[in-house]
């Protein structure tokens, strides 16, 4: 997560672009256009993916002719479209309104210690649940997203965090009979 | 069988204890998960999906049908009291609904959307029992190709209908469509799209995805752009609830809400906001001049008609999926990869094969409804406490349960990272103002949609006229056609353009007077 598309917004205090409406070429206003650009360009590669992955499909002998390949060329042949017209717009200034379904969010400050601290802890559970088990690793990676999402009280962040790990830990393997790892924890819990 | 039979008999076969306890225990359990903050009706099942692996079909079913409600009700609680609405269904009714609970109107403006919410789903589950019949008889002498531009109907609207703008809805939708193609193709046995990773070629799990884009995404945008880690819950401590005159201005709000939201379902008309946003207009409009003025500052028609119209849409939804096996929506992607798990594919066949489940669901969903209204009213108090859990908590919490969802479908480290890689894309989707839903309708109905074309084609031979010389086909997309010129049309005559975009500013507008 440290790529630098995320962090650029973080340095500008200007107002949120409109939706879909010409930006005027203010130097401030700019900045904001590059990571969204960067996301057109990914868009239009994933399209371009897709296409040479279906032209190295074998040819199909069913009846139709289509094999495995075509629908795969079609569809990358829309998103790379798409990918192109994004970055048309883009250039023309005309970025994205960003979700506005959520309260209490500004896009323009970037908090990124806490994003990374935030990402970092949800790969940890991944790279350690096998290992530790699952209370362990849920206890970690919760105590690490509510610290990166603003608790401040350490003592009840690790208390409640260790409570909710071993709580969903038993809901699961006894009542609900589905099997999670017990890692280190193995024959005491 | 048709509608009232069919009804009847699902009522026959949800009428257990048993069953009844499901009902009523999914509806408990998806309006708590529902009223938290930032999770929606879609990733409320998609979470608590892994409870019913161990359950006979029927009972999860039972308990699905609890849960969508439980979640659509919890979400306008969210929306009313925090103004976080969580779902693109919810934004209008926030606006009014949030004025009010500022004015100490918050009791009345929960108690006109949840009546809202009940009367327009029981209005439009019971038209889904009366069209489902008709339709599968419809449905059923349908050809693949017929299929196969019914889907691309469903494409272009969720694509171009949701979200802000039509270039971002439809590159939502084509990285959906390109999700949908990892893996192992059906026909070939090729794969496709997996970079030699061998744990892609079962391809990506749609419940990891819904998860991944609603859940990881979230908690990621609201911890990366969060302006408080606290949020302002209005109280509804000591109010009276809903008065007559309240009464009176809310019950044409929501009959009409209903009648705009449920057809918009039925014909795959692309997500709740379109409803929504027409029901708040229309009320605006109807709205005697004093009361005008009231619009933005919480005016309760503008929170009943809305509301209403959202769940009557959301039940309308159900018609394309269960007698055409087309998911419209998130939360119809969600409820089509509940039944695939179970091994059964929703279209007009399960109509037949299914009585007793389809039947027994629809009838579910009718309890379902009821069971909410006789819980929520008086346990609105409790799911405001629910509301005061510390953001912090609340979202490391979700964070941990998306963590587990995906864990919990394999039990495999794997899908957590692909979670994880998939929640990144979903923060960057929200970041830049590309709608969510129509990558999950992609992703599900990309390889249904592939399929239909592959089979109308080897029946003709590889002859690709046949995709629009039936009857049907041609009738839809010439239909297709007139409906996605119309709007340039009408924007051409008004010299406006009548675009969501300016629908949302408009609502807006009103609501920033009042802030």
């Amino acid at each position: 997560m440290s790529d630098p598309q995320l962090v650029s917004g973080s340095g500008a205090a200007a107002a949120a672009p409109e939706p879909e409406t010409a930006v005027s070429p203010g130097a401030t206003r700019v900045q904001h256009r590059w990571p969204e650009l960067l996301l057109a360009i990914s868009v239009l590669a994933i399209g371009i993916v897709t296409i040479l992955d279906g032209m190295s499909q074998p040819v199909s002998t069913s009846a139709s002719g289509l094999g495995a390949g075509q629908f795969p060329m079609l569809v990358g042949t829309f998103t790379s479209a798409l990918g192109a017209l994004l970055i048309i717009q883009v250039l023309r200034g005309r970025l994205g309104s960003p979700d506005a379904a959520e309260g209490d969010v500004d896009i323009t400050r970037l908090h990124w210690w806490q994003l990374l601290l935030a990402a970092a802890a949800l790969v940890f559970f991944a790279l350690t649940v096998d290992v530790l088990g699952y209370p362990v690793a849920a206890a970690i990676t919760f105590i690490g997203v509510a610290v990166a999402t603003g608790a401040r009280r350490w003592l009840m962040t690790i208390a409640i965090g260790i409570i909710m790990s071993l709580g969903v830990f038993y809901l699961f393997t006894l009542l609900l009979r589905i099997q999670l790892p017990a890692g280190i924890l193995t024959g005491v819990l | 069988m048709d509608g009232i039979e069919g009804l009847i008999h699902g009522f026959t076969v949800a009428f257990t204890l048993q069953n009844l306890l499901f009902a009523l225990l999914g509806a408990f359990v998806g309006t708590m998960i529902g009223v938290l903050p930032g999770i929606g009706p879609a990733l409320t099942i998609a979470l608590l999906l892994p409870m019913t692996y161990g359950m006979p079909v029927a009972s999860a079913f039972i308990l699905f049908a609890g849960i969508y409600y439980g979640a659509m009700y919890g979400g306008s609680t969210t929306s009313i009291l925090l103004k976080t609405p969580g779902e693109s269904g919810s934004i209008v009714a926030a606006i009014d609904g949030n004025m009010m609970a500022r004015a100490g109107r918050g009791a009345a403006a929960l108690a006109t959307a949840a009546i809202g919410s009940f009367i327009a789903g029981t209005i439009a589950t019971v038209l889904v029992a009366l069209f489902a019949p008709t339709i599968v008889d419809i449905a059923v002498q349908l050809g693949a190709g017929d299929y196969f531009a019914l889907m691309i109907v469903a494409f272009l609207t969720v694509g171009a209908l949701v979200g802000s703008s039509p270039l971002r809805g439809l590159t939502a939708l084509a990285i959906g469509l390109t999700i949908g193609l990892v893996g192992i193709d059906f026909q070939s046995g090729q794969d496709r799209l997996t970079f030699g990773m061998t744990r892609l070629l079962d391809g990506i799990d749609v419940v990891v995805l819904i998860v991944a884009l609603f859940a990881i995404g979230e908690v990621l945008y609201v911890v990366a752009h969060q302006t408080s880690s606290k949020y302002a819950v209005e109280s509804i401590k000591g109010q009276t609830w809903m008065t007559k005159d309240d009464f009176r201005r809310s019950w044409k709000p929501w009959l009409r809400g209903t009648g705009i939201g449920f057809p918009l379902g039925v014909i795959p008309a692309g997500g709740s906001e379109i409803p929504t946003f027409l029901s708040y207009a229309l009320e605006k409009r109807l709205a005697k001049q004093e009361r005008k003025a009231e619009f933005g500052r919480g005016a309760i028609e503008g929170v009943a008609g809305p509301e209403a119209a959202n769940n009557a849409n959301a039940a309308g939804t159900m018609v394309p999926l269960l007698t055409l096996g087309i998911p419209t929506s998130a939360t119809a992607a969600i409820i089509l990869v509940a039944f695939q798990q179970y091994g059964l594919q929703p279209g007009p066949a399960l109509l037949s094969t299914e009585p007793d489940l389809v039947w027994g669901l629809i009838a579910s969903l009718l309890i379902g409804n009821f069971m909410l209204l006789v819980l929520n009213l008086p346990l609105v108090g409790v799911w405001v406490k629910l509301l005061k859990i510390p953001k912090p908590y609340l979202f490391a919490g979700i964070a941990l349960f998306a963590l587990l969802g995906a864990y919990a479908v394999n039990g495999a480290s794997f899908d957590v990272l692909l979670l994880i890689a998939f929640g990144v894309v979903g923060y960057l989707l929200r970041r830049f103002g590309f709608p969510i839903a129509p990558v999950v309708v992609g992703a599900i109905l990309g390889p249904l949609a592939e399929l239909q074309l592959r089979r109308a084609l080897d029946i003709s031979a590889g002859d690709p006229t046949v995709l629009i010389t039936s009857p049907f086909s041609a009738i839809v997309y010439i239909t297709l056609a007139l409906a996605l010129t119309l709007p340039v049309l009408i924007r051409a005559l008004n010299k406006r353009r009548l675009t969501r975009t300016t629908m949302l500013e408009t609502v807006r507008e009103h609501s920033s007077v009042g802030n």
